[in-house]
């Protein structure tokens, strides 16, 4: 693997990390102790077209 | 563009070189140069002018391949040079990561990931339902993008590889491997969908399938940093 693709990895996590910490402090300022279903639907759906997305470069080659 | 080697390493040059020395040694014997030692003299202008055309015809050989483009003569010669060009490409493009390195930035961030808050957002998360299946969810996006990475890499690597039996085999394994961490991805997905659906009927059934999946996607994950 080159370097380049093991940062694009590394981005790719942290990139995740980050959106669901963000999740996390925005219900926690707002008074929450946890996320709403909506919040966690939007979760849902970015696991969804991400599925969709390797599917489709997996059927590509 | 390809790297050059010193002239002097060059066989051909090497070749052409050994090959020019008698041909000054009858040249000099023309004008009477070591005539003892050698004892050859060529006398008419016919003799003459041959052996200028074949000086020149060695200089320009040697001309040719120092200046000129060299364009491979057999497929052994082809694909040699073939070869050679990828790995000077791929040494261009900045060289592959080291192990270690790759591991490291991996590790880095699985901690970030494992960590019960995160430091530079300053917040605690905690251990509630819907924030812990939001964090399967991510986890999946997380995989899945990861597989993605990962097959475009042995994809990259696949077309590399001279061999085109070798190279169907390397990319049909890259597509395999990609295949089964997307199916496993994707059953994990069907599973956080149906602990939600059924923390409203079940939460001890609910809490009970979201923990095992959590596990499974905990494997995926280590699975994708321990097989770059």
């Amino acid at each position: 693997m080159k370097t380049s693709e093991a940062l694009a990895l590394a981005i790719a996590l942290t990139r995740e990390l980050n959106a669901l910490m963000l999740a996390y402090k925005t219900a926690r300022d707002e008074g929450r102790d946890e996320l709403t279903d909506q919040e966690v639907e939007t979760f849902s759906v970015r696991a969804d077209s991400s599925l969709q997305n390797l599917q489709a470069k997996i059927d590509s080659i | 563009m390809l790297e050059i080697i010193k002239k002097l390493d060059s066989g051909t040059v090497r070749g052409l070189i050994v090959a020019t020395i008698p041909l000054l040694v009858l040249i000099a014997s023309f004008f009477g140069v070591d005539e003892a030692l050698f004892q050859a003299k060529l006398e008419g202008w016919g003799e003459k002018i041959v052996a200028l055309v074949s000086l020149l015809g060695v200089a320009w050989a040697a001309y040719a391949r120092v200046f000129k483009p060299t364009p491979p003569l057999t497929e052994k010669a082809a694909q040699a040079t073939q070869t050679m060009a990828q790995e000077q490409e791929r040494r261009r493009q900045g060289g592959y990561i080291r192990a270690g390195m790759l591991a490291l930035i991996l590790a880095l961030t699985a901690i970030l990931a494992a960590l019960p808050g995160c430091a530079q957002l300053g917040l605690q998360t905690s251990g509630t339902f819907n924030d812990r299946l939001a964090g399967g969810y991510s986890a999946v996006t997380a995989v899945a993008e990861g597989a993605g990475v990962l097959l475009d890499a042995r994809v990259r690597a696949a077309q590399a590889e001279p061999d085109p039996d070798r190279r169907s085999a390397m990319l049909a394994a890259a597509k395999a491997d990609a295949q089964n961490l997307k199916d496993q991805a994707q059953q994990a997905k069907d599973a956080l969908d149906i602990a939600r659906s059924l923390r409203g009927v079940n939460f001890e059934a609910a809490e009970e399938r979201l923990v095992s999946t959590l596990r499974v996607l905990e494997a995926l994950q280590r699975y994708l940093e321990e097989n770059p």
